[in-house]
């Protein structure tokens, strides 16, 4: 049987020292924690504001049919409000990566979760409430339509567990 | 130089011209998925390019598809004919442009067209110009 023993000289700066007790101690753990989420909620809606940016640019550059030099339809006003909605749905986990934007040819935009060769998941939207999506995670596959209402498809969330937890 | 009606050999090496920026990333040297994903017509135009040099493919970019759409190409993501044909789709050659053809065959399907762009884009070699 082995004893667990605390490390001194490595915490994280997430983790209150545990040593302290009182009403005091009690106090600054849960305002030190308060700190931590705040820092954790501000770095993640940082990386959503990125995102939304990289959306205004492909809508801003694929309002017009042929962006994509062959005979793409254009990106309309409602694909883009509906993937802004769907951005904002996703699970705000330090997991999950925020996506890449990426226009579809026949007017829907695309989110991209590239890790790796056959490791990816892909979702579009084309503002029909409606996420088409597919996957591949190494030999096996997966893909479907999910109807898209207030909450984001269970589906969608296993799917990009299953890639990166 | 290659017939009107020669077929395509599974053997051979198709080139998709890509001209939008979002449809490759430079930092992992990989094309996107959509860049395979079909037009309204349901075909994905290519070129067959074996047997010719790779500044011959640059220029036939150049020449048959930057010039008429009046777009530069950013970049080509080449695949073999038979990673397209396994996948039940038809490589059909439609000249002229001369070494033309088109990618046909897509499943109605939107999710099933998307997983098979995806495992395209996984099997091809990107090159940035």
């Amino acid at each position: 049987m082995s004893t667990a023993i605390p490390c001194t000289d490595c915490n994280s700066i997430s983790n209150f020292p545990s040593i302290g007790v009182g009403t005091d101690s009690e106090g600054l753990k849960k305002y030190y924690a308060k700190i931590i989420s705040e820092f954790r909620k501000a770095e993640t809606l940082g990386r959503i504001d990125e995102v939304l940016q990289s959306l205004d640019e492909v809508f801003q550059e694929c309002s017009e049919g042929g962006w994509d030099g062959y005979d793409a339809l254009p990106i309309t006003e409602d694909a883009y409000l509906e993937t802004e909605r769907l951005i904002k749905s996703l699970p705000l986990s330090s997991f999950i990566p925020m996506p890449e934007i990426t226009p579809e040819p026949d007017g829907g935009i695309g989110l991209e979760w590239p890790k790796g060769k056959r490791l990816v998941f892909a979702i579009s939207v084309k503002g029909k409430n409606e996420i088409v999506y597919a996957g591949l995670f190494g030999m096996n596959k997966t893909h479907g339509i999910e109807y898209f209402g207030d909450t984001l498809p269970s589906v969608i969330i296993e799917n990009l567990r299953r890639l990166y937890l | 130089m290659l017939s009107k009606l020669t077929q395509v050999d599974p053997s051979e090496t198709l080139s998709r011209f890509i001209l939008q920026t979002n449809w490759f990333s430079t930092s992992e040297n990989r094309v996107k998925y959509p860049a395979f994903l079909p037009n309204k017509n349901g075909e994905t135009s290519v070129f067959r390019i074996s047997g010719i040099s790779h500044k011959e493919v640059w220029d036939i970019g150049d020449r048959e598809v930057a010039k008429i759409r009046s777009k530069p190409i950013l970049g080509r993501a080449d695949i073999s004919a038979s990673n397209v044909m396994v996948k039940d789709l038809k490589v059909l050659p439609t000249e002229p442009p001369i070494r033309h053809a088109n990618i046909t065959g897509w499943p109605e399907e939107k999710s099933k067209q998307k997983l098979i762009a995806l495992e395209l884009a996984a099997e091809a070699l990107f090159h940035k110009k």
